[in-house]
């Protein structure tokens, strides 16, 4: 135990060196004192007895030394003087320490920004117990119109559980479906994001709320489902955190429910997901073809493999198929799920992080090997002192980690900064109802925490390292040969060689992240550019929420009559409504024929996108008429039936024959009068529609038909409108003179939802947005510091040079000669970067598969471009030394030597 | 190996200056020096170089603990003593080298 105490005893002492210093020292006095007082004592003179004491007490820096080994390590002690003697040294040439600790903090903290994120989305474990062994499990379906990758789809419907929890491979088993829902909380509705889910999933993941219980399998009946779960957030912003939460009553969807369970704080289900209310699945009230995201545990020891067969096993005896008929089935842990759609992405990120580190850290090898050609006379007459070879390693070693720790700090501020920035996009996007644009699951959970720091720390100390090692190895000249001042050999394998290869390897490696970067650009710019087929700009949207028990008409009557009031507003220049706007998903199921007679389902065939709209919708969003005409005032609801086509649905089901006149038969539960289902119902084309984008600006575009709201004659199980206007005063304006006429119509209703219609569309593409962000960023940090290095290098190649440029000069070379001279060495080493950093780019851009719109990974022009870019940023940045250089005066350097 | 020589050495060094502490109470380095030197044959066998090491080592260990104080003739000097783990510590350290003593002079004895 005492052994124990002295060792953390001799590890506090380096920390507390200088009190332990001065005591010695004033110990060490006391003895002296005391012994020359012994001296005195016995009759000598006082300056025999002070030097009698020194004789009697012998070496008094051995014994130090000796007390100073016994107190503490040695080790500590040297790297202690280590650091000093590199922080005085870092002190004496600021240009130095700051342009490196500048360029390696941007470099780590550009790294450690996106490292964290890449850590939070993809790397750290779901929030749940043993998540490794939470599983998915999907149907691969035929892709439809059989284009493309297969669909991807879910298995079981909530009826089928009880089968499928006979499982052996699976120790629970649950359903998740993902539901908005209004939440009343006094007059204000508001829209809560949340899912419907099985009892079973509390278990599956095993968080247990921190208040009541989650809902257990009796609660999954008609009836006994008013229950539900809530977040800790929802709980605080809410119900002010009070105590008696459970028992509570909130109110979703006009239906009162009760609280039993508060989530503890930061728990999410689906993994990922921003949701705040979970309510039970209740299978009875589900379809039967209603199959849900499926999510199992899987059994300790039991393999995903395994677990597939067995699963594919009761697929046939639910589904009715056997192994020659059933789609291809997958079991996968549900966090490769959640990341798959970002592997690209995360991939090409990765790599744009590595490569501006890597340039950062080249900018700083180049810095401190300028300076271990200067600092040569120091170490050589260190080294002739007595230092040792690896002693002298060691300093260099220390002096790197210390310059790198340094920059580390830095670049953790940065990374805190850059953090926040990168999070904010992970935020809900313009609408409830839609995804958000961004949507990387997680995102907005980054953080710089204990591991990102770490990372950034490690980071520092690996590059500190490599910096010491670059300065260190060398051989030191002779003090003999530096005081003679002998100019380092122009050699590869000396300074000069390797600070080419290095600003070689930058320029190559840039220039992969420039070609990158710029092929995301002309990506993003594409899709900002396609053409949606309306006219999004100018126009408001936003939605009117109605009561849940109104009915179809009701809520007709209302958007019609809310239409008329909107339109006669003086700063309103036209408005329209519809049921869906462009780019809010919408899907409905709709058999579709040019005869009555219902059509066999075909599962490849593309779903029909149904749009009921107010009669003048198509015209105020500036959809083209191809032929025909828009729908009218008069296609009331006493009128006869009237839809207006696409030209895609027109090409599909007429191919070229006449269409405006003719009949379309449809059906589905929007399109059977009511309490009635049998043969379709026949509509009148009235006009066909040029084609517009429907889900976001990238799809093809899938059959489409518009019908007026007041002819629809089934249920659209939406009690909610959403209006477009185009108007010349402000949103805010708008919006105060809106809300009294809509609470005059219906009391209960709320707006909610308010976005500009471009954002709408903007907000589908803001994921290559965000790449091409983030990249163009990371891109062009890495040329600005390689332009930057190689001003640097050639900076120092002619500082080093000058004697040679004076004597060239005064022999008579012109200065455009010496510029030449100047450029052309930078010329040679920014030409072969530039063509492997092509070769780099055309072999690397594979990784752009599936990132890429409108642009070849292999795009010549791109290429072409960001070569003649970088090659001018190259030649300017080695311009500037070159132009000094030939401003040296040869009477001056000739005279300095 | 010189390294097993130091140790004991060391260790003996440690006993001697736990034992003077210990029957004649707390004590400066200077009065420890002399007091070595008088009771061993070779008075420069123990110089500062192993007395100083010493002492910061038995203070690490928790054995005996300094504190400034005045001699009598009112000079400052820093004074040893024997802490609770110390006073334990010399009976302990005394045994020890009883029974190593014991055992080499067995030893010698027999061949």
């Amino acid at each position: 135990m005492s052994g124990a105490r002295r060792f953390f005893q001799r590890l506090l002492s380096a920390i507390r060196h200088d009190r332990a210093e001065d005591d010695l020292a004033r110990e060490v006095a006391a003895h002296l004192a005391l012994l020359e007082e012994q001296f005195r004592s016995d009759g000598m003179t006082p300056e025999a007895a002070r030097l009698a004491a020194r004789r009697a007490f012998g070496g008094v820096e051995q014994a130090k030394e000796h007390q100073r080994d016994a107190r503490s390590f040695r080790w500590i002690a040297d790297l202690r003087q280590d650091i000093t003697y590199g922080a005085r040294s870092f002190a004496r040439s600021p240009g130095f320490t700051i342009a490196a600790v500048l360029t390696l903090a941007l470099g780590i903290g550009a790294a450690t920004t996106i490292f964290g994120a890449l850590y939070f989305i993809g790397l750290r474990p779901l929030p749940y117990a043993d998540p490794d062994r939470i599983m998915r499990v999907f149907e691969y379906l035929p892709p439809r119109d059989g284009i493309g990758a297969p669909r991807r789809g879910h298995p079981f419907a909530p009826s089928q559980l009880d089968v499928v929890r006979k499982s052996a491979s699976f120790s629970d088993i649950g359903l998740e479906i993902p539901r908005l829902m209004i939440m009343k909380a006094g007059d204000t509705p508001a829209r809560v994001g949340g899912s419907r889910m099985s009892a079973a999933i509390f278990d599956l993941i095993d968080v247990q709320p921190i208040r009541g219980r989650g809902f257990q399998e009796p609660e999954e009946h008609k009836g006994a489902d008013n229950v539900v779960v809530i977040s800790h957030s929802l709980w605080q912003r809410q119900l002010g955190g009070r105590d008696d939460v459970i028992g509570a009553t909130l109110t979703l969807d006009d239906r009162p429910h009760t609280i039993v369970g508060v989530m503890p704080a930061g728990f999410q289900f689906p993994p990922g997901s921003t949701g705040e209310i979970w309510t039970p699945l209740v299978p009875a009230a589900t379809p039967p073809a209603f199959r849900l995201p499926f999510y199992a545990r899987l059994h300790d020891g039991v393999s995903p493999a395994a677990a597939q067969q067995e699963i594919a096993a009761i697929y046939d005896a639910v589904r009715g198929t056997n192994a020659s008929n059933r789609p291809r089935l997958e079991v996968l842990p549900a966090k490769d799920v959640l990341i798959e759609p970002f592997k690209p992405a995360i991939t090409v990120l990765a790599v744009a992080v590595i490569v501006v580190l890597l340039i950062a850290c080249v900018n700083v090898a180049n810095l401190v090997l300028a300076r271990s050609t200067v600092r040569e006379y120091e170490v050589a007459l260190r080294a002739a002192l007595g230092a040792s070879r690896s002693r002298i390693i060691r300093q260099h070693l220390a002096e790197g980690v210390l310059l790198a720790l340094a920059a580390g700090f830095g670049g953790i501020a940065i990374a805190v900064a850059g953090t926040s920035w990168l999070s904010a996009f992970g935020s809900v996007g313009p609408r409830r109802d839609m995804l958000p644009g961004i949507n990387i699951p997680r995102l907005s959970e980054t953080a710089v925490d204990a591991t990102v720091i770490g990372f950034a720390l490690a980071v520092s100390v690996l590059a500190g390292l490599a910096f010491g090692l670059i300065a260190g190895v060398r051989r030191p000249a002779t003090l003999a040969s530096s005081l003679r001042r002998e100019r380092p050999r122009w050699s590869w394998l000396g300074v000069r060689g390797m600070q080419q290869s290095l600003v070689i390897a930058e320029v190559a490696m840039a220039m992969v992240l420039f070609v990158g970067s710029a092929l995301m650009i002309r990506s993003f710019m594409h899709l900002s550019s396609i053409d949606t087929g309306f006219t999004a700009e100018g126009l408001l949207s936003l939605q009117v929420t109605l009561p849940a028990s109104r009915t179809p008409p009701e809520v007709t009557n209302f958007g019609e009559a809310l239409i008329d009031r909107v339109a006669s507003l003086p700063q309103v220049e036209a408005a329209a409504y519809a049921e869906s706007l462009p780019m809010v998903p919408v899907g409905r199921p709709a058999p579709l024929s040019r005869t009555p007679v219902i059509p066999k389902p075909d599962p490849a065939a593309p779903l029909l996108d149904v749009r009921i709209v107010s009669h003048d919708f198509t015209t105020v969003m500036g959809m083209r008429i191809l032929s025909g005409r828009p729908l009218a005032a008069a296609d009331g609801a006493a009128a006869s039936r009237a839809v207006l086509i696409n030209e895609t649905l027109a090409r599909q089901m007429f191919e070229g024959a006449p269409v405006v006149g003719g009949m379309l038969f449809i059906g589905g539960p929007t399109f059977d009068p009511p309490g009635r289902s049998g043969p379709l119902q026949p509509w009148e084309i009235v006009g066909v529609i040029a084609d517009v984008k429907q889900r976001n600006v990238i799809d093809a575009p899938a059959p489409q038909i518009f019908i007026d709201q007041r002819q629809v004659p089934g249920p659209t199980g939406v009690t909610a409108i959403n209006l477009v206007i185009r108007s010349t005063g402000d949103t805010a304006g708008l919006l105060a003179s809106l809300r009294p006429m809509v609470t005059q119509l219906e009391p209960q209703a709320f707006i909610d939802n308010v976005a500009p219609l471009n954002s709408l569309v903007a907000n589908t593409y803001a994921r290559p947005r965000l790449y091409a962000l983030v990249l163009g960023l990371y891109s062009t940090i890495a040329i600005g510091l390689v332009a930057i290095g190689i001003y640097g290098v050639i900076a120092f190649a002619v500082a080093q040079r000058t004697r040679e440029i004076g004597i060239r000069m005064a022999l008579g070379a012109r200065r455009y000669q010496v510029r030449a001279l100047v450029v052309r060495d930078s010329a040679l080493v920014t030409a072969a970067g530039l063509v492997i950093g092509l070769g780099g780019a055309a072999w690397s851009s594979r990784l752009f598969e599936g990132l890429l719109f409108g642009v070849a990974p292999l795009d010549r022009g791109t290429y072409a471009a960001v070569a003649v870019a970088f090659a001018a940023i190259a030649l300017v940045a080695a311009f500037i030394p070159a132009r000094r250089a030939s401003a040296v005066d040869p009477v001056t350097a000739l005279r300095a030597e | 190996m010189s390294s097993e020589k130091v140790e004991l050495l060391q260790g003996t060094l440690d006993l001697i200056i736990l034992r003077a502490l210990s029957t004649m109470g707390p004590q400066h380095a200077y009065r420890l020096a002399a007091r070595l030197a008088q009771v061993s044959d070779h008075p420069l066998s123990l110089n500062q170089g192993t007395l100083y090491p010493a002492l910061v080592r038995l203070e690490q260990k928790g054995w005996i603990k300094g504190s400034w104080g005045k001699t009598e003739t009112n000079r400052e000097a820093k004074f040893y003593a024997l802490t609770k783990a110390g006073e334990k510590a010399v009976h302990v350290e005394a045994e020890k080298w009883r029974r190593l003593a014991g055992l080499v002079d067995k030893l010698l004895l027999e061949s």
